[in-house]
């Protein structure tokens, strides 16, 4: 067999797979976010950058992209800190680590709509868990309305981060367990205290968990949707709403299939902007420190 | 420089006892080796030197000083890892000056260290390259400039040449030797390769199963072995151990050959005794031991061959060139010491050589 050909015909299937799935959804995305379709019955027509154009002053995406960027930014600290900090902790053998390791993985189980639902509960007013937890502890006075105007963003993303941790944490403790015991040792022996040890070996070589990590948190965050849908539905008056959900109303409630599409665009794109250097970068460090 | 002191020293893993009870005195500027089979307890000891375990008994002292309690970075040692357990992300010449950098040394004074160290190890070139751009020879030596640029008072080794190629380990043997001359500081080497022992050390502690079997010269280890296990460990080929007893003027063995001696006249007649023999002690006869050949291995210089005497399998190591084959018998006599061992406790009781007969 032709010896050029060989590596094409092994590719072959994930290639067609991608095709299939990847990249002709988005090329047909692109393609709709140039017209004015509405709905799926006709095709619409061509319409230039309209569709962009009209975003730049939609008052209500340029809200959504607000909270977005809430997203991203809590997104990258609050779950990444806790799991490393976790898998730090039970990566420890001790009696019971195994069971507290499931307890940690196990919102893993659970799709982000379904994490929806139950936080929904949790957040309940007076009867929710929290509420009930805050008052058992006699600090009612913290309580705030969690899914009303002012806390449902901030009350949403913490939900999202519980179930973004545990992933992480599952991704940290494989990096941690990656790193070689006698690099500690030698680290120790000369002269680590246990802080210098953490900063300057172990989370240099947690490069590649880390890689995954982030760009997990990236993409979830920037495409964050159905926990959106099924906590808050983008409310009380907008102010959960994310671009995401943006995409999903105009596409499947208003029926602006054009517009929708040309929002899906625009996520496409911030999700490559972020994603693409930042993986691009950590591939080489690693392949410098793990070869 | 120090003198290590380890006293009554004992290691718990549970119920597990691993080091049952050592005491080893290294002086100052000494090269040691620690030497057994795998599970033997020299790895536990070597860490528990460098602070890595924990000390269920006993103390463990540094320069006059207990150490038990210290952190390893408190007990001024250095270690050589087996696996080098260089940093991955960091060149060869921020692998050297780490423990400086953490000291917060000055910039020059890390300079000026890692240049001499880089010298004295051939390292010149590679201070600026990533650990994963050298060979494993390279690597060894970075993980020894390490060591060095803390001038610290005991080199520490783990089992430093085992994962090299056989003709790198015997040149890095020479050079850890060369080296630790001429720097004077005292060692620690664990090692399971009896050879490396006895090229590199002062003084080797032969140790199995938690314990010490011996402690010696090279040389005291080879001609004196204290028990059958240090006289079978040390020596390549391993001695060879007879069954025997006791006769008037020497002893017999199992076969009925019988071996005039000198040296065994004050044991009693018919007392079983376990007779070693080196294999480069043995010479061909016209009659003595009966060998039945099953290989014969010419390496030139010598010839080595395997077989048996009795059911005891044996090697004899011959300067003449013989040519048997399997199934031929050769007679040999021992020339050299015979090592009396008692079969129950296996203890040494004595040492004798054979009566020449012309």
């Amino acid at each position: 067999m032709n010896a050029r050909l060989t590596p094409w015909l092994f590719l072959m299937p994930a290639i067609v797979i991608y095709g299939i799935f990847g990249a002709y959804p988005i090329f047909q995305t692109f393609a709709i976010s140039l017209t004015d379709q509405v709905g799926v019955a006709a095709p619409g027509k061509f319409v230039g950058l309209q569709n962009y154009a009209a975003l730049l002053h939609d008052d209500y995406f340029l809200n959504s992209l607000k909270h977005t960027g809430i997203w991203v930014i809590a997104f990258l600290l609050v779950p990444n800190t806790l799991a490393i900090s976790i898998a730090l902790l039970v990566k420890q053998t001790f009696w019971g680590a195994s069971l507290i390791k499931t307890v940690f993985f196990l919102p893993l189980a659970l799709s982000f709509a379904i994490v929806g639902v139950i936080w929904g509960w949790i957040y309940e007013p007076d009867v929710g868990l929290l509420d009930q937890l805050l008052i058992g502890l006699g600090l009612d006075g913290l309580i705030v309305e969690w899914l009303g105007p002012d806390a449902a963003n901030y009350s949403v993303i913490a939900a999202a981060a519980w179930r973004q941790t545990a992933f992480a944490t599952v991704i940290f403790l494989a990096g941690l367990s990656a790193i070689p015991q006698e690099l500690l040792e030698a680290a120790k022996v000369d002269g680590g205290t246990r802080r210098q040890i953490f900063f300057r070996i172990t989370l240099p070589l947690l490069k590649p968990a880390s890689t995954i990590a982030v760009s997990s948190a990236l993409i979830q965050a920037l495409l964050a949707t159905e926990i959106v849908l099924t906590m808050t539905e983008g409310g009380p008056f907008g102010s959960s709403e994310v671009v995401g959900y943006r995409m999903y109303m105009e596409t499947f409630w208003n029926y602006k299939f054009g517009y929708g599409a040309s929002i899906g665009v625009i996520v496409t794109l911030m999700t490559a902007a972020f994603v693409v250097p930042y993986v691009r970068r950590m591939a080489k460090a690693q392949e410098r420190d793990w070869s | 420089m120090a003198h290590v002191t380890i006293n009554q020293v004992i290691k718990n893993y549970g119920a597990v006892q691993a080091i049952k009870g050592i005491d080893v005195e290294i002086e100052d500027g000494e090269f040691v080796a620690l030497v057994g089979p795998s599970g033997c307890g020299k790895t536990t000891l070597l860490r528990m030197i460098a602070g890595l375990e924990d000390i269920s008994g006993g103390t463990i002292s540094i320069g006059g000083k207990v150490v038990n309690g210290l952190q390893p970075k408190a007990r001024d040692i250095a270690m050589v890892f087996q696996n080098y357990a260089l940093y991955p992300h960091m060149k060869v010449a921020d692998n050297m000056s780490f423990s400086m950098q953490l000291a917060g040394a000055s910039k020059n004074e890390i300079k000026t260290k890692v240049e001499d160290a880089a010298r004295i190890l051939n390292l010149e070139p590679y201070l600026e390259r990533f650990p994963r751009e050298l060979s494993g020879g390279q690597r060894q030596r970075v993980a020894m400039g390490r060591a060095i640029v803390r001038n610290p008072k005991v080199f520490l080794f783990d089992e430093p040449l085992s994962n090299l190629d056989a003709k790198l380990r015997v040149s890095m043997r020479a050079e850890i030797k060369s080296l630790h001359q001429r720097l004077g500081t005292t060692a620690v080497y664990v090692t399971h390769d009896q050879i490396e022992a006895m090229t590199m050390a002062d003084k080797i502690v032969v140790m199995s199963a938690g314990r010490i079997e011996q402690v010696g010269t090279p040389l005291e280890l080879y001609d004196e072995p204290a028990n059958l296990f240090v006289a079978a460990f040390i020596g390549s080929p391993s001695m060879n151990l007879l069954s025997a007893e006791i006769c008037d003027g020497g002893v017999r063995f199992v076969d009925g050959t019988v071996l005039q001696l000198s040296g065994t006249e004050v044991f009693n007649t018919d007392r079983r005794v376990i007779a070693g023999i080196r294999p480069d002690a043995f010479e061909l006869a016209e009659q003595g031991l009966t060998v039945q050949v099953e290989v014969t291995e010419p390496t030139g210089a010598e010839t080595q061959v395997v077989g048996q005497i009795g059911d005891t399998p044996v090697t004899c190591l011959m300067r003449e060139r013989i040519s048997g084959r399997y199934g031929d018998v050769l007679h040999v006599l021992p020339q050299g010491p015979v090592h009396l061992f008692d079969p129950d406790t296996g203890l040494r009781i004595g040492t004798a050589r054979a009566v020449l007969k012309n």
